[in-house]
């Protein structure tokens, strides 16, 4: 059983082609080995009956012959008699007793082998292990005078059998060569539909390529699987194709949205930068006009030119703003930088703004981290800036507070001012969004200058305000950018 | 003031911001000569043809535009530190675009200051300060 679990195992891995030559072979092996065991079986059995035909004929003769010199007491008529057996080769010893049980005569084929086979009374043929005895009485006038005893080997049996075996042997190579050959064909047959289908399914796994199909090559088992098997290709094909046009589609839209972000990006640096050049004069030129009183001094001059002046600064802030923007994603070279320094650069920068408003600005202690000063002042700056712009009646007082957040810096910009309405927290990061008219002046890229950084830095930036109550903005910096006081950087523990 | 009236080299494209300087000089009465050139090549030139030890009367100062047709400033600034008769010239480099990496390409010059075209009138004070401290430092 055990050699049969061990034998499936390892037919299982042949091949179809290898599998059905086995059937083949076996088959016709032990068809052909069945045949040749009856055929041997049969001739045994005949040749036995022959055998002992013949041996009872032979010591019919011989009895007879030596009848004669056994009445006579002959011994050399006998022996004369005998050694006419020697033309018998398979026979090994023969031997005429007299009446009382002694031997008259004896023959042996050889002389290694010089005793005589045992007398019985009356005629027996008996077939023994190694060799058939006949023992027969030698009679005169139906009296008994003496015994015939023989010895003869099975050696014709065996001559038979091997001669039988061989070809036996002969047959079952032929039959299974020819078997082999001629069921070539019918093999094929099975056989190639499954390794086209093998084949087409390894090449259409290998180049991914949908487009092949499976022939079908028979209207079998075999032809209902390639049909199935093709009907699936059809739909994973179709398939595919939907997803390669999606995925085409998608590329290109990323391409161009690319690219129009890079086109805007590079418009919005030109534009700020180019802009502000004639701003400049036109500003610079009417505060001339203005200042000189080259125009009419009446009140209402007056009130138009500082109209367009005011108009001027507002689009220079705007352009200024703009550009720094647009700079934002200039390439910028990342060094240690000092948070609190950063802060204080920044609080140095809105040092008017501060003043004017009375406003009080405290800070935790903070860290320095790997990032490019250019980025984090104008972070701070706005930040800080809009919490003394869009103030309350309050004094504004403003802190600037530092936790970790997980693995992540998270840096809170606390303020006392008005706060924000709820469905404006996300609006506000949108450039130039403004929830304000000119009675406070901004450009409306002030948050969005801060989302833009924090977001570069793999941030996030959001708020968290109620109208009436200040607001909190809230930004996270990854903790790797942390450095320690030793130089090392790495994560928050 | 001392030592009378000074010479300073504008080398601008634009005329309304030498328009600007010229009015601003006079508004702080800083009693000066201006030499005007308009572009890269002609800056250029004037600078070869300033002989070095010719004990000729070169001007106190020079203002350069960073963003100059055909040269560009820069260019105009290592031609001048080059040139031994203009190599301790006092240079205000006036431009209108505050890029660090403008910054940084000029701070590389010798007694080279940096400032940026400004877009209010009220800032053009401050330039005359800065001209005035460079030229009295300069004599």
């Amino acid at each position: 059983m055990r050699l049969f679990a061990q034998l499936n195992t390892t037919v299982r891995d042949w091949p179809l082609r290898t599998k059905l030559l086995a059937v083949v072979i076996a088959t016709t092996t032990a068809a052909v080995a069945l045949a040749a065991a009856g055929i041997v079986v049969s001739d045994s059995v005949l040749f036995t009956r022959y055998l002992e035909r013949d041996l009872t004929a032979l010591s019919q003769i011989v009895a007879d012959t030596s009848t004669g010199a056994l009445a006579f007491d002959d011994p050399k008529a006998a022996a004369e008699t005998l050694s006419a057996l020697r033309a018998r080769q398979h026979l090994i010893a023969a031997c005429i007793y007299r009446s009382d049980g002694t031997v008259l005569a004896s023959y042996f084929r050889s002389k290694a082998n010089s005793e005589c086979p045992r007398r019985q009374d009356g005629l027996q043929v008996a077939f023994g292990d190694d060799a058939v005895a006949v023992s027969r009485p030698v009679l005169l006038a139906d009296r008994p005078i003496g015994t015939l005893s023989m010895l003869y080997d099975y050696g014709e049996m065996w001559e038979r059998r091997t001669i039988y075996g061989g070809t036996v042997l002969a047959i079952l190579a032929v039959s299974v060569l020819l078997a082999a050959v001629f069921s070539t064909r019918l093999r094929r047959l099975i056989t190639n539909p499954v390794v086209k289908l093998v084949e087409t399914v390894s090449s259409v796994s290998a180049n991914r390529d949908y487009r092949i199909r499976a022939e079908r090559v028979s209207g079998d088992e075999m032809g209902i699987l390639v049909d199935a098997f093709n009907e699936m290709l059809s739909r994973i094909e179709e398939r595919d194709e939907e997803l390669r046009r999606a995925l085409a589609e998608r590329e290109q839209a990323n391409r161009r949205l690319a690219q129009s972000n890079e086109d805007l990006e590079r418009f919005a640096f030109v534009a700020s930068h180019d802009l502000q050049e004639p701003l400049r004069m036109v500003s610079v030129y009417t505060q001339l006009l203005q200042k000189r009183s080259l125009v009419d001094s009446s009140p209402e001059t007056a009130r138009f030119i500082s109209t367009i002046v005011d108009g001027t600064r507002r689009m220079h802030e705007l352009l200024t703003d703009l550009r720094a923007y647009a700079e934002l994603n200039a390439s910028s070279d990342m060094r240690v930088v000092d948070l609190n320094r950063v802060i204080e650069k920044a609080k140095d920068n809105l040092k008017l703004s501060i003043e004017t408003n009375h406003a009080v600005v405290t800070q935790d202690r903070f860290a320095c981290v790997r990032a490019y000063e250019g980025h984090l002042i104008p972070l701070f700056q706005n930040l800080i800036g809009n919490a003394i712009k869009y103030r309350s009646n309050q004094a504004p007082r403003i802190h600037i507070s530092c936790a970790r957040d997980g693995n992540d810096l998270r840096i809170a910009v606390t303020d006392n001012g008005e706060g924000i309405a709820p469905e404006y927290h996300s609006k506000i990061f949108v450039p130039f969004k403004r929830l304000h008219g000119p009675e406070i002046p901004g450009s409306g890229i002030g948050l969005a200058i801060c989302e833009r950084v924090v977001q570069r830095y793999g941030g996030r930036i959001w708020v968290e305000s109620e109208p009436g109550k200040g607001s909190t903005f809230v930004f996270t910096l990854p903790g790797n950018l942390l450095v320690f006081a030793d130089g090392s950087s790495g994560n928050v523990h | 003031m001392f030592g009378g009236k000074y010479t300073v080299l504008i080398i601008e494209d634009n005329a309304a911001d030498v328009q600007l300087l010229r009015l601003t000089f006079e508004d702080v009465h800083l009693n000066c000569d201006l030499i005007v050139v308009t572009d890269g090549e002609q800056a250029l030139a004037w600078v070869r043809d300033q002989p070095a030890d010719s004990g000729a009367r070169l001007p106190d100062l020079a203002i350069v535009d960073l963003n100059l047709p055909k040269h560009d400033g820069v260019e105009v600034l290592s031609a001048m530190r080059k040139n031994s008769a203009l190599a301790g010239l006092p240079i205000l480099v006036l431009s209108s675009s505050p890029r660090p990496s403008d910054v940084a390409r000029v701070s590389a010059f010798p007694n080279t200051r940096y400032a940026t075209k400004p877009s209010f009138l009220e800032a053009y004070g401050e330039i005359a300060e800065t001209v005035r401290q460079m030229l009295e430092l300069s004599r």
